[in-house]
Protein backbone atom coordinates (compact mmCIF):
# COMPACT_ATOMS: atom_id res chain seq x y z
CA UNK A 1 0.00 0.00 0.00
CA UNK A 2 2.62 2.19 1.04
CA UNK A 3 4.65 1.47 -2.25
CA UNK A 4 1.70 1.99 -4.01
CA UNK A 5 1.07 5.63 -2.85
CA UNK A 6 4.64 6.16 -3.24
CA UNK A 7 4.38 5.27 -6.76
CA UNK A 8 1.12 7.50 -7.00
CA UNK A 9 3.10 10.76 -5.64
CA UNK A 10 6.41 10.30 -7.47
CA UNK A 11 4.41 10.09 -10.66
CA UNK A 12 2.26 12.90 -10.11
CA UNK A 13 5.03 15.34 -8.78
CA UNK A 14 8.20 14.17 -8.38
CA UNK A 15 8.44 12.87 -12.14
CA UNK A 16 5.65 14.60 -13.52
CA UNK A 17 5.87 13.82 -17.54
CA UNK A 18 5.48 17.26 -18.88
CA UNK A 19 7.49 19.77 -16.67
CA UNK A 20 10.15 16.80 -15.08
CA UNK A 21 10.50 14.41 -18.38
CA UNK A 22 9.53 16.30 -20.86
CA UNK A 23 7.45 13.84 -22.71
CA UNK A 24 4.00 15.09 -24.15
CA UNK A 25 4.86 18.67 -24.76
CA UNK A 26 3.07 18.91 -28.04
CA UNK A 27 -0.60 18.50 -26.52
CA UNK A 28 0.60 20.64 -23.66
CA UNK A 29 1.46 23.62 -25.69
CA UNK A 30 -1.53 22.58 -28.25
CA UNK A 31 -4.49 22.33 -26.54
CA UNK A 32 -3.57 24.43 -23.14
CA UNK A 33 -5.61 27.82 -24.62
CA UNK A 34 -8.60 27.21 -23.17
CA UNK A 35 -9.18 25.33 -19.37
CA UNK A 36 -11.77 23.45 -20.22
CA UNK A 37 -10.61 21.92 -23.38
CA UNK A 38 -6.78 21.68 -21.08
CA UNK A 39 -8.78 19.51 -18.35
CA UNK A 40 -10.79 17.52 -21.19
CA UNK A 41 -7.38 16.74 -22.81
CA UNK A 42 -6.22 15.69 -19.62
CA UNK A 43 -9.28 13.35 -18.99
CA UNK A 44 -8.48 11.71 -22.54
CA UNK A 45 -4.86 11.00 -21.72
CA UNK A 46 -5.65 9.83 -17.89
CA UNK A 47 -8.15 7.23 -20.09
CA UNK A 48 -5.44 6.39 -22.45
CA UNK A 49 -2.44 5.88 -20.31
CA UNK A 50 -4.55 4.08 -17.53
CA UNK A 51 -5.98 1.86 -20.04
CA UNK A 52 -2.90 0.98 -22.06
CA UNK A 53 -0.82 0.03 -18.31
CA UNK A 54 -3.41 -2.11 -18.00
CA UNK A 55 -3.37 -3.63 -21.57
CA UNK A 56 0.35 -3.66 -21.92
CA UNK A 57 1.20 -5.52 -18.86
CA UNK A 58 -1.06 -8.07 -20.41
CA UNK A 59 0.71 -7.88 -23.54
CA UNK A 60 4.35 -7.67 -22.29
CA UNK A 61 3.56 -10.72 -19.62
CA UNK A 62 1.30 -12.97 -21.55
CA UNK A 63 2.37 -12.63 -25.35
CA UNK A 64 5.53 -10.59 -25.75
CA UNK A 65 7.98 -12.62 -22.98
CA UNK A 66 6.96 -15.82 -23.41
CA UNK A 67 7.09 -16.00 -26.92
CA UNK A 68 10.52 -14.00 -26.78
CA UNK A 69 9.28 -10.90 -28.83
CA UNK A 70 10.21 -8.29 -26.43
CA UNK A 71 12.07 -6.67 -29.29
CA UNK A 72 9.07 -5.82 -30.56
CA UNK A 73 7.58 -4.20 -27.62
CA UNK A 74 7.41 -0.49 -29.68
CA UNK A 75 5.69 -1.43 -32.08
CA UNK A 76 3.27 -4.08 -30.32
CA UNK A 77 2.59 -0.89 -27.50
CA UNK A 78 2.07 1.72 -30.53
CA UNK A 79 -1.06 -0.74 -31.72
CA UNK A 80 -2.54 -1.02 -28.11
CA UNK A 81 -2.09 2.49 -27.58
CA UNK A 82 -4.12 3.56 -31.38
CA UNK A 83 -6.59 1.14 -30.67
CA UNK A 84 -7.27 2.71 -27.27
CA UNK A 85 -6.91 6.31 -29.10
CA UNK A 86 -9.61 5.32 -31.65
CA UNK A 87 -12.17 3.92 -29.02
CA UNK A 88 -11.06 7.43 -27.23
CA UNK A 89 -12.23 9.52 -30.18
CA UNK A 90 -15.68 7.51 -30.81
CA UNK A 91 -16.93 8.08 -27.12
CA UNK A 92 -15.87 11.45 -27.25
CA UNK A 93 -17.55 12.17 -30.72
CA UNK A 94 -20.76 10.03 -29.31
CA UNK A 95 -20.24 11.91 -25.95
CA UNK A 96 -19.27 15.33 -26.19
CA UNK A 97 -19.06 16.44 -29.52
CA UNK A 98 -18.08 20.17 -28.64
CA UNK A 99 -15.10 18.79 -26.79
CA UNK A 100 -13.98 16.73 -30.08
CA UNK A 101 -14.32 19.11 -32.00
CA UNK A 102 -11.87 21.68 -29.60
CA UNK A 103 -9.33 18.83 -29.61
CA UNK A 104 -9.46 18.81 -32.94
CA UNK A 105 -6.51 17.12 -34.04
CA UNK A 106 -4.61 16.64 -31.05
CA UNK A 107 -7.13 13.90 -30.28
CA UNK A 108 -5.74 11.59 -32.55
CA UNK A 109 -1.79 12.59 -31.75
CA UNK A 110 -2.32 11.28 -28.38
CA UNK A 111 -1.62 7.96 -30.47
CA UNK A 112 1.94 9.65 -30.82
CA UNK A 113 2.24 11.25 -27.79
CA UNK A 114 5.39 9.83 -26.00
CA UNK A 115 4.24 10.31 -22.27
CA UNK A 116 2.07 7.43 -23.34
CA UNK A 117 4.44 5.36 -24.67
CA UNK A 118 6.69 6.38 -22.30
CA UNK A 119 4.86 5.10 -19.09
CA UNK A 120 4.07 1.62 -20.44
CA UNK A 121 8.39 1.21 -21.01
CA UNK A 122 8.49 3.07 -18.09
CA UNK A 123 6.32 0.24 -16.51
CA UNK A 124 8.17 -2.74 -17.99
CA UNK A 125 11.55 -1.42 -16.67
CA UNK A 126 10.79 -0.88 -13.92
CA UNK A 127 9.24 -4.42 -13.31
CA UNK A 128 6.09 -3.23 -11.94
CA UNK A 129 3.45 -5.69 -11.10
CA UNK A 130 -0.04 -5.06 -12.65
CA UNK A 131 -1.96 -3.09 -9.56
CA UNK A 132 1.45 -0.79 -9.95
CA UNK A 133 1.74 -0.62 -13.50
CA UNK A 134 -2.03 0.84 -13.77
CA UNK A 135 -1.45 3.09 -10.63
CA UNK A 136 2.02 4.28 -12.21
CA UNK A 137 0.37 4.95 -15.53
CA UNK A 138 -3.08 7.08 -13.94
CA UNK A 139 -0.72 9.09 -11.69
CA UNK A 140 1.36 10.25 -14.66
CA UNK A 141 -1.66 11.12 -16.21
CA UNK A 142 -3.29 13.18 -13.48
CA UNK A 143 0.13 14.78 -13.37
CA UNK A 144 -0.08 15.50 -16.72
CA UNK A 145 -3.65 17.12 -16.69
CA UNK A 146 -2.21 18.87 -13.43
CA UNK A 147 0.62 20.41 -15.69
CA UNK A 148 -1.89 20.89 -18.35
CA UNK A 149 -4.90 23.01 -16.69
CA UNK A 150 -2.53 24.54 -14.26
CA UNK A 151 -0.85 26.28 -17.52
CA UNK A 152 -4.17 26.81 -19.28
CA UNK A 153 -4.92 28.90 -16.13
CA UNK A 154 -1.94 31.00 -16.21
CA UNK A 155 -1.85 31.35 -20.38
CA UNK A 156 -6.00 32.28 -19.85
CA UNK A 157 -4.56 35.14 -17.97
CA UNK A 158 -1.77 35.65 -19.92
CA UNK A 159 -4.28 36.44 -23.02
CA UNK A 160 -5.37 39.40 -21.01
CA UNK A 161 -2.13 40.74 -20.17
CA UNK A 162 -0.37 43.59 -21.89
CA UNK A 163 2.98 42.09 -23.55
CA UNK A 164 5.40 43.36 -25.39
CA UNK A 165 5.43 41.82 -28.81
CA UNK A 166 7.68 40.02 -29.07
CA UNK A 167 6.49 37.67 -25.78
CA UNK A 168 3.00 37.51 -26.40
CA UNK A 169 1.99 34.07 -27.64
CA UNK A 170 4.50 31.03 -27.76
CA UNK A 171 7.03 32.81 -26.27
CA UNK A 172 5.54 33.82 -23.25
CA UNK A 173 4.08 30.75 -23.31
CA UNK A 174 7.32 28.89 -23.59
CA UNK A 175 9.07 31.08 -20.88
CA UNK A 176 6.14 30.68 -18.54
CA UNK A 177 6.61 26.50 -19.35
CA UNK A 178 10.08 26.85 -18.29
CA UNK A 179 9.43 28.74 -14.82
CA UNK A 180 6.78 25.79 -13.81
CA UNK A 181 9.18 22.96 -14.70
CA UNK A 182 12.01 25.13 -12.78
CA UNK A 183 8.91 25.21 -9.98
CA UNK A 184 8.30 21.23 -10.03
CA UNK A 185 11.50 20.52 -9.81
CA UNK A 186 10.95 21.62 -5.85
CA UNK A 187 9.62 18.69 -5.59
CA UNK A 188 12.41 16.30 -6.20
CA UNK A 189 13.54 15.57 -2.88
CA UNK A 190 10.66 14.10 -1.99
CA UNK A 191 11.05 10.92 -3.03
CA UNK A 192 14.21 9.00 -2.84
CA UNK B 1 10.82 -18.81 -38.15
CA UNK B 2 10.75 -16.65 -34.95
CA UNK B 3 10.14 -13.31 -38.24
CA UNK B 4 7.54 -15.62 -39.33
CA UNK B 5 5.94 -15.86 -35.74
CA UNK B 6 6.69 -12.00 -34.79
CA UNK B 7 4.51 -10.83 -37.60
CA UNK B 8 1.77 -13.59 -37.13
CA UNK B 9 1.85 -12.61 -33.42
CA UNK B 10 1.47 -8.42 -34.74
CA UNK B 11 -1.03 -9.49 -37.27
CA UNK B 12 -3.45 -11.58 -34.72
CA UNK B 13 -3.54 -8.83 -32.13
CA UNK B 14 -4.17 -6.14 -34.92
CA UNK B 15 -7.30 -8.54 -35.99
CA UNK B 16 -8.40 -8.74 -32.72
CA UNK B 17 -8.01 -4.92 -31.88
CA UNK B 18 -9.53 -4.34 -35.15
CA UNK B 19 -12.25 -6.57 -34.24
CA UNK B 20 -12.88 -4.54 -30.98
CA UNK B 21 -13.34 -1.37 -32.65
CA UNK B 22 -15.75 -2.35 -35.33
CA UNK B 23 -17.88 -2.94 -32.53
CA UNK B 24 -17.00 -0.37 -30.66
CA UNK B 25 -17.66 1.86 -33.75
CA UNK B 26 -21.29 -0.06 -34.29
CA UNK B 27 -21.86 1.27 -30.35
CA UNK B 28 -20.71 4.51 -30.73
CA UNK B 29 -22.37 5.69 -34.11
CA UNK B 30 -23.16 9.04 -34.20
CA UNK B 31 -26.26 9.46 -36.78
CA UNK B 32 -25.10 11.97 -39.53
CA UNK B 33 -27.15 14.35 -41.27
CA UNK B 34 -26.28 13.95 -44.92
CA UNK B 35 -28.46 17.30 -45.50
CA UNK B 36 -26.07 19.05 -43.47
CA UNK B 37 -22.77 18.25 -45.04
CA UNK B 38 -24.69 18.89 -48.37
CA UNK B 39 -25.22 22.23 -46.89
CA UNK B 40 -21.75 22.52 -45.55
CA UNK B 41 -20.26 21.75 -48.75
CA UNK B 42 -21.98 24.82 -50.29
CA UNK B 43 -20.59 27.12 -47.92
CA UNK B 44 -17.38 29.20 -48.47
CA UNK B 45 -16.21 28.05 -44.61
CA UNK B 46 -14.66 31.38 -43.74
CA UNK B 47 -16.57 31.21 -40.52
CA UNK B 48 -16.74 34.91 -40.41
CA UNK B 49 -20.10 34.22 -38.37
CA UNK B 50 -22.22 37.24 -40.38
CA UNK B 51 -25.24 34.63 -40.73
CA UNK B 52 -25.35 35.13 -37.12
CA UNK B 53 -24.51 31.46 -36.30
CA UNK B 54 -21.22 29.72 -34.71
CA UNK B 55 -19.18 29.84 -37.87
CA UNK B 56 -20.50 27.55 -41.10
CA UNK B 57 -21.00 24.61 -39.53
CA UNK B 58 -23.50 26.30 -37.05
CA UNK B 59 -25.17 27.69 -39.66
CA UNK B 60 -25.14 24.61 -41.95
CA UNK B 61 -26.90 22.73 -38.95
CA UNK B 62 -29.71 25.36 -38.02
CA UNK B 63 -30.36 25.15 -42.17
CA UNK B 64 -30.71 21.22 -41.95
CA UNK B 65 -33.06 21.73 -39.07
CA UNK B 66 -35.37 23.57 -40.84
CA UNK B 67 -34.04 26.76 -38.23
CA UNK B 68 -33.11 29.01 -40.80
CA UNK B 69 -33.31 30.97 -43.98
CA UNK B 70 -31.55 29.80 -46.93
CA UNK B 71 -30.35 33.36 -47.58
CA UNK B 72 -28.19 33.99 -44.76
CA UNK B 73 -24.81 33.38 -46.12
CA UNK B 74 -23.12 37.28 -46.64
CA UNK B 75 -20.31 36.06 -48.25
CA UNK B 76 -21.81 33.45 -50.37
CA UNK B 77 -24.63 35.63 -51.85
CA UNK B 78 -27.06 34.62 -53.84
CA UNK B 79 -24.88 31.60 -55.76
CA UNK B 80 -24.85 29.77 -52.22
CA UNK B 81 -28.33 31.01 -51.25
CA UNK B 82 -29.38 28.89 -54.59
CA UNK B 83 -27.46 26.12 -54.16
CA UNK B 84 -29.05 25.62 -50.68
CA UNK B 85 -32.22 26.59 -51.47
CA UNK B 86 -31.91 23.71 -54.21
CA UNK B 87 -30.85 21.34 -51.64
CA UNK B 88 -33.22 21.92 -49.28
CA UNK B 89 -36.02 22.09 -51.89
CA UNK B 90 -37.26 26.27 -51.13
CA UNK B 91 -36.94 29.24 -52.63
CA UNK B 92 -34.21 31.12 -52.46
CA UNK B 93 -35.26 35.25 -51.90
CA UNK B 94 -32.46 37.65 -53.34
CA UNK B 95 -30.82 39.41 -50.32
CA UNK B 96 -29.36 42.50 -51.28
CA UNK B 97 -25.39 42.56 -50.89
CA UNK B 98 -24.30 44.68 -48.00
CA UNK B 99 -21.12 46.29 -47.33
CA UNK B 100 -19.51 48.19 -44.37
CA UNK B 101 -19.13 51.95 -44.21
CA UNK B 102 -17.32 54.03 -42.18
CA UNK B 103 -19.51 57.40 -41.40
CA UNK B 104 -16.62 59.32 -40.31
CA UNK B 105 -14.14 61.20 -42.49
CA UNK B 106 -12.22 62.28 -39.44
CA UNK B 107 -8.39 61.71 -39.75
CA UNK B 108 -5.66 63.31 -38.02
CA UNK B 109 -5.57 65.83 -40.58
CA UNK B 110 -9.04 66.88 -40.09
CA UNK B 111 -9.68 65.97 -36.77
CA UNK B 112 -6.85 66.63 -34.09
CA UNK B 113 -6.26 64.96 -31.14
CA UNK B 114 -7.49 66.43 -27.79
CA UNK B 115 -4.93 64.69 -25.46
CA UNK B 116 -2.02 62.11 -25.50
CA UNK B 117 -3.56 58.55 -25.12
CA UNK B 118 -1.31 56.36 -23.62
CA UNK B 119 -3.19 53.47 -22.64
CA UNK B 120 -3.99 49.77 -24.76
CA UNK B 121 -3.83 50.39 -28.33
CA UNK B 122 -7.22 49.58 -29.16
CA UNK B 123 -10.44 51.17 -29.65
CA UNK B 124 -12.47 49.80 -26.55
CA UNK B 125 -9.79 50.91 -24.23
CA UNK B 126 -9.21 54.09 -25.83
CA UNK B 127 -12.83 54.88 -26.15
CA UNK B 128 -13.74 54.27 -22.39
CA UNK B 129 -11.06 57.41 -21.29
CA UNK B 130 -12.44 60.60 -21.92
CA UNK B 131 -14.96 59.40 -24.82
CA UNK B 132 -11.79 59.13 -26.97
CA UNK B 133 -8.71 61.40 -27.31
CA UNK B 134 -10.17 62.58 -31.18
CA UNK B 135 -11.48 65.84 -30.74
CA UNK B 136 -14.65 64.59 -31.91
CA UNK B 137 -16.56 62.18 -29.56
CA UNK B 138 -18.12 60.43 -32.09
CA UNK B 139 -14.68 59.93 -34.47
CA UNK B 140 -13.38 56.63 -35.97
CA UNK B 141 -10.34 55.74 -33.36
CA UNK B 142 -8.65 54.06 -35.57
CA UNK B 143 -6.74 51.75 -33.32
CA UNK B 144 -8.16 48.93 -35.32
CA UNK B 145 -10.31 46.67 -33.48
CA UNK B 146 -12.06 46.91 -36.73
CA UNK B 147 -9.28 45.64 -38.69
CA UNK B 148 -8.46 42.44 -36.48
CA UNK B 149 -12.60 41.65 -36.25
CA UNK B 150 -12.57 41.65 -39.93
CA UNK B 151 -11.96 38.30 -41.35
CA UNK B 152 -11.79 38.84 -45.36
CA UNK B 153 -8.76 41.60 -44.69
CA UNK B 154 -11.33 44.21 -45.95
CA UNK B 155 -10.56 47.04 -43.24
CA UNK B 156 -7.29 48.47 -42.74
CA UNK B 157 -6.78 51.56 -40.46
CA UNK B 158 -5.14 54.15 -42.49
CA UNK B 159 -1.91 56.78 -40.90
CA UNK B 160 -4.32 58.90 -40.02
CA UNK B 161 -5.74 57.08 -37.74
CA UNK B 162 -9.44 56.31 -39.81
CA UNK B 163 -10.55 53.27 -40.83
CA UNK B 164 -11.44 52.68 -44.69
CA UNK B 165 -13.21 49.50 -46.34
CA UNK B 166 -12.07 47.94 -49.44
CA UNK B 167 -15.10 47.76 -51.12
CA UNK B 168 -13.88 44.59 -53.52
CA UNK B 169 -12.77 42.76 -50.31
CA UNK B 170 -16.01 43.23 -47.79
CA UNK B 171 -18.39 40.61 -47.95
CA UNK B 172 -21.33 41.88 -45.93
CA UNK B 173 -20.48 40.12 -42.39
CA UNK B 174 -21.23 42.66 -40.38
CA UNK B 175 -18.18 41.47 -37.29
CA UNK B 176 -16.91 44.88 -37.69
CA UNK B 177 -19.93 46.86 -36.95
CA UNK B 178 -20.33 44.71 -34.01
CA UNK B 179 -16.40 45.15 -32.81
CA UNK B 180 -16.55 49.09 -33.37
CA UNK B 181 -17.25 50.37 -29.97
CA UNK B 182 -17.99 54.61 -31.64
CA UNK B 183 -20.74 52.93 -33.47
CA UNK B 184 -18.82 54.61 -36.36
CA UNK B 185 -19.26 51.33 -38.98
CA UNK B 186 -22.46 50.55 -40.16
CA UNK B 187 -23.59 48.06 -43.00
CA UNK B 188 -24.93 49.62 -46.06
CA UNK B 189 -26.62 48.16 -49.26
CA UNK B 190 -24.19 48.51 -52.49
CA UNK B 191 -27.13 49.89 -54.41
CA UNK B 192 -27.26 52.64 -52.26
CA UNK B 193 -26.71 55.78 -53.74
CA UNK B 194 -25.87 58.38 -50.90
CA UNK B 195 -24.73 57.74 -47.31
CA UNK B 196 -23.60 59.79 -44.64
CA UNK B 197 -20.16 59.72 -43.61
CA UNK B 198 -20.47 61.64 -40.27
CA UNK B 199 -21.61 60.48 -36.73
CA UNK B 200 -21.47 63.92 -35.07
CA UNK B 201 -24.88 64.84 -33.64
CA UNK B 202 -23.73 67.66 -32.18
CA UNK B 203 -24.60 71.58 -33.24
CA UNK B 204 -22.61 72.42 -36.53
CA UNK B 205 -20.37 75.02 -34.28
CA UNK B 206 -19.23 72.25 -31.92
CA UNK B 207 -18.88 69.67 -35.35
CA UNK B 208 -16.92 72.36 -36.72
CA UNK B 209 -14.80 73.45 -33.94
CA UNK B 210 -13.64 69.65 -33.89
CA UNK B 211 -13.23 68.33 -37.62
CA UNK B 212 -13.33 70.29 -41.02
CA UNK B 213 -14.79 67.14 -42.39
CA UNK B 214 -17.79 66.70 -40.36
CA UNK B 215 -21.72 67.51 -40.98
CA UNK B 216 -22.64 70.98 -39.49
CA UNK B 217 -26.08 70.04 -39.77
CA UNK B 218 -27.22 72.72 -42.16
CA UNK B 219 -29.99 70.97 -43.74
CA UNK B 220 -29.18 72.07 -47.10
CA UNK B 221 -29.25 68.00 -48.25
CA UNK B 222 -33.32 68.09 -46.82
CA UNK B 223 -34.31 71.24 -48.44
CA UNK B 224 -32.45 70.16 -51.92
CA UNK B 225 -34.49 66.43 -51.63
CA UNK B 226 -37.84 66.57 -54.22
CA UNK B 227 -38.64 63.30 -52.89
CA UNK B 228 -38.86 63.96 -49.28
CA UNK B 229 -36.53 61.13 -48.76
CA UNK B 230 -34.35 62.64 -46.20
CA UNK B 231 -34.82 64.06 -43.19
CA UNK B 232 -32.56 65.93 -40.31
CA UNK B 233 -32.33 63.70 -36.96
CA UNK B 234 -29.67 64.93 -34.70
CA UNK B 235 -28.07 67.12 -36.59
CA UNK B 236 -27.47 64.46 -39.04
CA UNK B 237 -28.92 63.37 -42.37
CA UNK B 238 -31.23 59.93 -42.30
CA UNK B 239 -32.45 58.70 -45.53
CA UNK B 240 -35.50 56.52 -46.31
CA UNK B 241 -34.13 54.21 -48.83
CA UNK B 242 -37.84 53.52 -49.97
CA UNK B 243 -37.95 57.51 -51.20
CA UNK B 244 -34.42 57.86 -52.58
CA UNK B 245 -34.44 58.07 -56.28
CA UNK B 246 -30.93 58.61 -56.69
CA UNK B 247 -30.90 62.27 -57.95
CA UNK B 248 -27.95 62.67 -55.77
CA UNK B 249 -28.92 66.19 -55.08
CA UNK B 250 -28.21 66.11 -51.86
CA UNK B 251 -24.51 64.68 -52.08
CA UNK B 252 -24.21 67.85 -54.86
CA UNK B 253 -25.20 70.23 -52.72
CA UNK B 254 -23.55 69.18 -49.19
CA UNK B 255 -21.11 71.65 -48.19
CA UNK B 256 -18.94 69.90 -46.34
CA UNK B 257 -19.25 66.72 -48.32
CA UNK B 258 -20.08 64.43 -45.85
CA UNK B 259 -22.79 63.43 -47.83
CA UNK B 260 -21.11 60.63 -50.54
CA UNK B 261 -22.64 59.92 -53.69
CA UNK B 262 -21.87 56.67 -55.42
CA UNK B 263 -20.66 57.72 -58.31
CA UNK B 264 -21.34 54.34 -60.61
CA UNK B 265 -24.65 54.35 -59.58
CA UNK B 266 -24.98 58.46 -61.29
CA UNK B 267 -27.90 58.17 -64.06
CA UNK B 268 -29.12 60.37 -66.62
CA UNK B 269 -32.53 60.25 -68.85
CA UNK B 270 -32.07 60.12 -72.73
CA UNK B 271 -34.42 60.43 -74.73
CA UNK B 272 -34.89 58.04 -78.00
CA UNK B 273 -36.24 60.83 -80.47
CA UNK B 274 -37.93 58.61 -83.22
CA UNK B 275 -40.70 57.39 -80.38
CA UNK B 276 -40.99 60.78 -78.95
CA UNK B 277 -44.38 62.04 -79.84
CA UNK B 278 -43.89 65.50 -77.69
CA UNK B 279 -46.44 65.19 -75.50
CA UNK B 280 -44.93 67.16 -72.85
CA UNK B 281 -45.86 64.62 -69.76
CA UNK B 282 -41.64 64.17 -68.94
CA UNK B 283 -41.36 67.68 -68.90
CA UNK B 284 -44.19 68.11 -66.12
CA UNK B 285 -43.12 65.63 -64.43
CA UNK B 286 -39.25 66.92 -64.29
CA UNK B 287 -38.69 68.19 -60.71
CA UNK B 288 -35.59 70.16 -61.94
CA UNK B 289 -36.33 71.91 -65.61
CA UNK B 290 -33.94 69.54 -67.39
CA UNK B 291 -36.52 68.86 -70.30
CA UNK B 292 -37.31 71.44 -73.10
CA UNK B 293 -39.45 70.73 -75.61
CA UNK B 294 -42.37 72.32 -77.74
CA UNK B 295 -46.00 70.81 -77.17
CA UNK B 296 -46.07 68.07 -80.33
CA UNK B 297 -42.49 68.27 -81.03
CA UNK B 298 -39.59 66.00 -80.06
CA UNK B 299 -38.53 66.93 -76.48
CA UNK B 300 -34.70 66.80 -74.96
CA UNK B 301 -33.04 66.38 -72.05
CA UNK B 302 -31.32 69.61 -70.32
CA UNK B 303 -27.83 67.66 -69.47
CA UNK B 304 -26.83 69.87 -66.89
CA UNK B 305 -30.02 69.88 -64.90
CA UNK B 306 -30.49 66.45 -65.53
CA UNK B 307 -29.68 64.50 -62.06
CA UNK B 308 -30.79 61.30 -63.16
CA UNK B 309 -33.95 60.99 -60.70
CA UNK B 310 -36.35 58.77 -63.02
CA UNK B 311 -39.14 60.95 -62.78
CA UNK B 312 -39.45 61.38 -66.79
CA UNK B 313 -38.95 57.68 -67.42
CA UNK B 314 -41.68 56.75 -64.99
CA UNK B 315 -44.10 59.38 -66.69
CA UNK B 316 -43.42 59.00 -70.27
CA UNK B 317 -46.51 56.86 -72.30
CA UNK B 318 -44.25 55.83 -74.98
CA UNK B 319 -41.36 54.31 -72.86
CA UNK B 320 -38.76 56.46 -75.16
CA UNK B 321 -36.96 57.16 -72.10
CA UNK B 322 -34.07 55.25 -70.95
CA UNK B 323 -32.20 56.12 -68.13
CA UNK B 324 -28.48 56.29 -69.01
CA UNK B 325 -25.69 55.67 -66.77
CA UNK B 326 -22.96 58.51 -65.81
CA UNK B 327 -23.74 62.07 -65.19
CA UNK B 328 -22.63 64.37 -68.27
CA UNK B 329 -22.24 67.24 -66.58
CA UNK B 330 -22.41 66.47 -62.92
CA UNK B 331 -19.86 65.18 -60.94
Amino acid sequence: MNNLLLILVGSIFVNNFVLVKFMGICPFLGVSRKLETAFGMGMAVTFVMGMASLVIYFVQNYVLVPLDLVYMQTIAFIVVIAVLVQLVEMVLRKVSFSLYQALGVYLPLITTNCAVLGVTILNVNNNYNLIESVVNGVGGALGFTLAIVLFAGIRERMELMDLPEWMDGFPGALITAGLMSVAFLGFSGLIH
Amino acid sequence: MSVLIAAAVLGGMGLIFGALLALAAKKFAVPENPTRDAVREQLPGANCGGCGFPGCDGYAQAVADGKADVNRCPVGGAPVAKAIAGIMGVEAEEKEKMVATVRCRGSLDKCGLRFHYDGPMDCKSAALVAEGDKACRYACLGLGDCEKACPFGAITVNENRLAVVDEEKCQGCGVCVAACPRGVLDMIPLSQPVHRTCSAMEKGKVVRDNCSAGCIGCGKCERSCKFGALKMVDNLPHIDQNKCVGCMSCADNCPTGALKSTESLRRHALIHDPQCTGCGECKEACPFNAIAGEKDYHHSVIEWNCTGCGSCEKACPDGCIEMVKGGKYRV
